[in-house]
């Protein structure tokens, strides 16, 4: 029996096309465009700013103007340098936490969903009782604990969404175990590490893409919490959150561009990811 | 009845759900690394660190401050604090505890009803009102807290200088503590300036963190009301000559059971997100009590506070599931 | 047979506009319904039949859409009525019983509270008095009345049924449309609640009964017409279709149908229905059709009157709608 992994990619495009239409298309394409243009100013920021973002001076507070097109912070450092090089700092750390949280949350999900049995239940039960924990509660203990790093804040926050991968991971495993070509491999003696690896893996890809977007969606948001908290990078790294926590003491004097933009910034990216969610959410579940 | 068997067992398994997150409290507080030199930093003499360290129970061998740490904890004991008042921890807790809840309840009726009625709307509607709705769950979903917090309070509290944007009461006029609840305290007392004082500053923190959490409730209905109506039910219903509205009342019901689920998980978020409230809004919660603490130094406050906000979202989601067990009558035992 | 003409349906038309095309789901359909007579619209899956019974108190839902043609119920074109007035109809005059009684109830409301609401919104009654009557009626179809608290699921599947048509004839309707009413259900329920509601013609009801099986209709019916691809191709007094089957496709069913008393082969007919986005040009069977001629090829049968029944077959008639 073929695998339904069979053709993955010419599946998914075909799928697209077919469920795009209207709303869900706007979205998909909205939602690219601002997570495209995010990583291209994290690529590019050297290119597009002449200033450096973690160096002071003496025009501290200047409203924006053509010189600092988004003004300067209380350390005269240009706020649209800082913000573009925080690009770099946030993406960096969503790259690094997921790759954590899906490197574990994807092999225990795996056996859990495909083995079931005691080791399921207790995986499951400890899984959902974290769940049920205040992630931020949890990343900042981690992080207040590890130090601030980009990597060690990666590990607080990966640390948080493995019970949210372990979950839909552990679902759709089950669910594809029951599904008649894994039932024939099975039957047919094939070994477990060749099912798992060739049938059941392959075909878990499109749910993690969507779990993915919609983790990335909460994950800015929650590095952001972290850092506005003063648990993430240690300064003068450029970073959305703390220049956010910084620029607030000077808000209600009137000088609303230091917190306005780094939180623009953040609320962006988190719906760039969360416009990709909803189309993509669509997709694969057709019941709407 | 089945329905009590059900209760006792769903609060019987509370014990192993806090067992579980008391035991990754403890890991995380005492085995990624030294909780003192954490706080305190690396540049504190190590007289200073050993002190705290002693203080705090941290130089016994592992497994015995984690038979300690339980013991305490089931016996009520959450320890001293060890920075500036030196009180019991569970006292400063409970002085913070009501604020926190405060504006969580505050903030859950807000996202409730604004989520309800949006979803409700682009469930039954359709059309570009739907397309609407949808895009205000995104936008609400990836707003976030500090920055739509500051947003609100410039423009309330500075443009127009019609709500306050920090703390709880105006000097003066904070009410006599009888439940820590200043809208509550305000009105037991009987002080209208009070209660309005209270109101105001409950306002823009409590819409803050609504609005926030409403999208999550506006997706949900909006997809629960869609899928109940396309259900034959629905249209059974219509085969009667049942009137409209009343339909409507009864596909809400059946769109609002599943939401009901998801209220305990989202009570965690609703934590979450208080924290960035409380901070933002310079609330007296526990979420504020946390950050400060850190600061202090203060071991044993912050562990009692996350151990605390632990027991706290277990009782909820035991009281969300009982609730849910009453309701919904297809639930089985 | 004769009697007082309660429905009739004049050349209705519904499609549905699908992505694949419009689905001319029923098309071009005339019949009548006389009081007290149980008629059975028999077909295969997909023939439309259903979409003719929720056609008639006009339940068809987007992307569903009654095209043309009239439907008169005591003496109203049902088809120009306000949304308003039909709804008053509904549940009132016509009564509807779904195919799966699992998913035709409330999950959330005692099955007694859903009888009681019927009567309450047509009635304008006190709830008391609603449920001293909802109680009756679930005696009527042979419930106790302590299952007036019952939830859908702490029911069977006939216990379901029974309450499903409860809410029906709780107005004592004249018409009560049945989709498939015991397709759901096992064999023993069946026969059940086909005695139900065969009892209900006694009350002065008509009954619309939708199956896929021939042999329940014809155990049951006064009359039966059979609809393929859409179409009505014959229709008549149940004794005899059944006595003498004329259009292929009737023929067809028929020995497609296992009978316990006579052993005989029985054979389905080859090929699948076609496609309604895109029916077969002359007529709809013929490519099923072991009489199929040329002429079946090309141009539509007309419906024609012939011993004692209608049908539209080219074996019947010529080009000029004539006897042969």
């Amino acid at each position: 029996m073929k695998p339904a992994s069979h053709g993955l990619f010419s599946r998914l495009i075909s799928r697209l096309s077919k469920r795009f239409a209207g709303w869900r298309t706007a979205f998909m394409i909205s939602g690219l465009s601002i997570v495209l243009s995010f990583i291209f100013i994290a690529i590019a920021a050297p290119i597009l700013t002449p200033y450096d973002p973690t160096k002071g001076s003496y025009n501290v507070l200047l409203p924006p103007s053509a010189e600092h097109p988004l003004g300067t912070d209380s350390l005269g450092r240009d706020l649209l340098s800082r913000i573009l090089y925080g690009t770099r700092t946030i993406l960096i750390i969503l790259a690094l936490s997921t790759a954590l949280s899906i490197s574990i949350g994807l092999p225990i999900g795996l056996i859990s969903g495909f083995y079931k049995g005691a080791l399921d239940r207790v995986l499951s039960f400890v899984m959902d009782s974290i769940y049920a924990f205040p992630s931020l509660l949890l990343a900042i203990v981690i992080a207040l604990m590890l130090g601030p790093s980009p990597l060690n804040t990666a590990i607080s926050i990966a640390f948080v969404y493995v019970p949210t991968y372990f979950r839909m991971i552990r679902g759709q495993t089950l669910s594809i175990k029951s599904q008649l070509f894994v039932e024939a491999a099975i039957a047919s003696g094939t070994r477990t590490r060749t099912i798992l690896i060739k049938h059941i893996m392959p075909n878990l890809l499109p749910t993690l893409v969507v779990i993915f977007s919609i983790n990335a969606a909460d994950t800015i948001l929650t590095e952001a919490g972290l850092s506005f908290l003063g648990y993430s990078v240690v300064p003068p790294t450029p970073d959305w959150g703390y220049d956010l926590y910084m620029g607030r003491y000077y808000l209600l004097s009137g000088y609303w561009w230091l917190s306005f933009f780094p939180g623009l910034m953040v609320v962006l990216l988190s719906l760039g990811f969360a416009l990709i969610g909803e189309a993509l959410g669509d997709i694969y579940n057709p019941r709407k | 009845m089945k329905l009590w068997k059900y209760i006792l067992i769903r609060v019987l398994l509370v014990i192993p759900t806090l067992l579980v997150l008391l035991s990754v409290v403890f890991i995380v507080l005492r085995m990624i690394g030294d909780p003192i030199t954490a706080m305190v930093g690396m540049k504190a003499p190590p007289n200073v660190i050993a002190s705290l360290r002693e203080e705090a129970g941290l130089n016994k061998p592992l497994y015995e401050q984690y038979i300690d740490y339980l013991y305490n904890l089931f016996t009520g004991n959450f320890g001293t604090t060890m920075a500036v008042d030196h009180r019991p921890v569970l006292d400063v807790i409970m002085d913070r505890f009501p604020a926190t809840l405060e504006l969580t309840i505050a903030a859950f009726i807000v996202s409730v009803l604004i989520g309800m009625l949006t979803g409700i709307m682009g469930g039954w509607k359709r059309g570009k009102l739907d397309a609407s709705v949808r895009i205000y769950s995104i936008v609400s979903y990836a707003l976030f807290i500090p920055w739509f917090g500051l947003l609100l309070q410039l423009v309330f509290g500075v443009y127009l200088r019609i709500l306050p944007t920090g703390g709880m009461a105006d000097a003066g006029l904070a009410p006599p503590r009888y439940t820590g609840i200043y809208v509550l305290d305000s009105l037991i007392a009987g002080n209208l300036d009070m209660f309005i004082s209270s109101l105001k500053h409950l306002i823009l923190p409590a819409l803050t963190l609504g609005i926030v959490l409403s999208g999550v409730y506006t997706r949900l209905l909006r997809n629960n009301m869609i899928d109940i109506l396309g259900q034959e039910f629905i249209l059974a219903y219509r085969a009667r000559g049942i009137s409209d509205s009343k339909i409507l009342l009864h596909s809400i019901k059946n769109a609002f059971i599943p939401v009901l689920t998801m209220m305990g998980l989202q009570f965690a978020i609703l934590l979450t997100g208080a924290i960035l409230t409380e901070t933002t809004f310079s609330w007296p919660g526990l979420g504020t009590m946390i950050v400060e603490r850190i600061q202090y130094t203060d071991y044993t406050a912050v562990q009692g506070a996350v151990v605390f906000f632990a027991i706290f979202v277990a009782i909820v989601n035991v009281i969300v599931d009982i609730i849910y067990a009453f309701l919904d009558p297809r639930i089985s035992y | 047979m004769s009697g007082e003409e309660l429905l009739k349906i004049k050349e209705l038309k519904v499609h549905y506009y699908t992505a694949k095309g419009i689905v001319k789901a029923v098309d071009n359909v005339s019949l009548e319904l006389r009081k007290n007579q149980f008629l059975s619209i028999v077909g295969e899956s997909g023939c439309g039949k259903s979409t003719l019974a929720h056609a008639i108190p006009r339940l068809v839902r987007p992307p569903g859409k009654i095209v043309s043609g009239n439907i008169f119920f005591e003496n109203k074109d049902l088809l120009s009525l306000s949304d308003e007035d039909i709804r008053k109809i509904r549940g009132h005059r016509i009564g509807f019983v779904f195919q799966d009684p699992f998913t035709s109830l409330d999950p959330l409301e005692r099955v007694g509270d859903q009888i009681s609401e019927v009567l309450i919104e047509h009635l304008k009654i006190e709830k008391k008095d609603a449920k001293e009557r909802a109680m009756e009626l679930l005696n009527e179809v042979g419930l106790t009345e302590d299952r007036y608290n019952y939830y859908p699921h702490q029911l069977s599947g006939g216990q379901r049924q029974r309450v499903a048509i409860a809410i029906a004839i709780a107005l004592r309707p004249s018409l009560l449309i049945a989709d498939e009413p015991t397709t759901a259900l096992d064999v023993m329920v069946q026969s059940m609640i086909m005695d139900l509601l065969q009892s209900l013609i006694k009350k002065g009801m008509s009954i619309f009964f939708i199956t896929h099986d021939i042999a329940l209709a014809s155990e049951r019916s006064d009359e039966i017409a059979i609809m393929y691809a859409g179409k009505i191709v014959e229709q008549g007094q149940t004794s005899r279709i059944i006595a003498e089957p004329m259009h292929p496709y009737t023929q067809g069913l028929m020995a497609a149908t296992p009978d316990i008393w006579e052993r005989k082969n029985v054979t389905s007919i080859p090929g699948n229905p076609p496609d309604l986005a895109n029916p077969p040009k002359g007529c709809r069977f013929h490519e099923r059709c072991r009489f199929a001629m040329e002429i079946c090829k090309e141009k539509e049968p007309p419906l024609i009157s012939l011993k004692g029944r209608k049908v539209a077959c080219w074996l019947y008639s010529d080009e000029n709608g004539r006897d042969n």
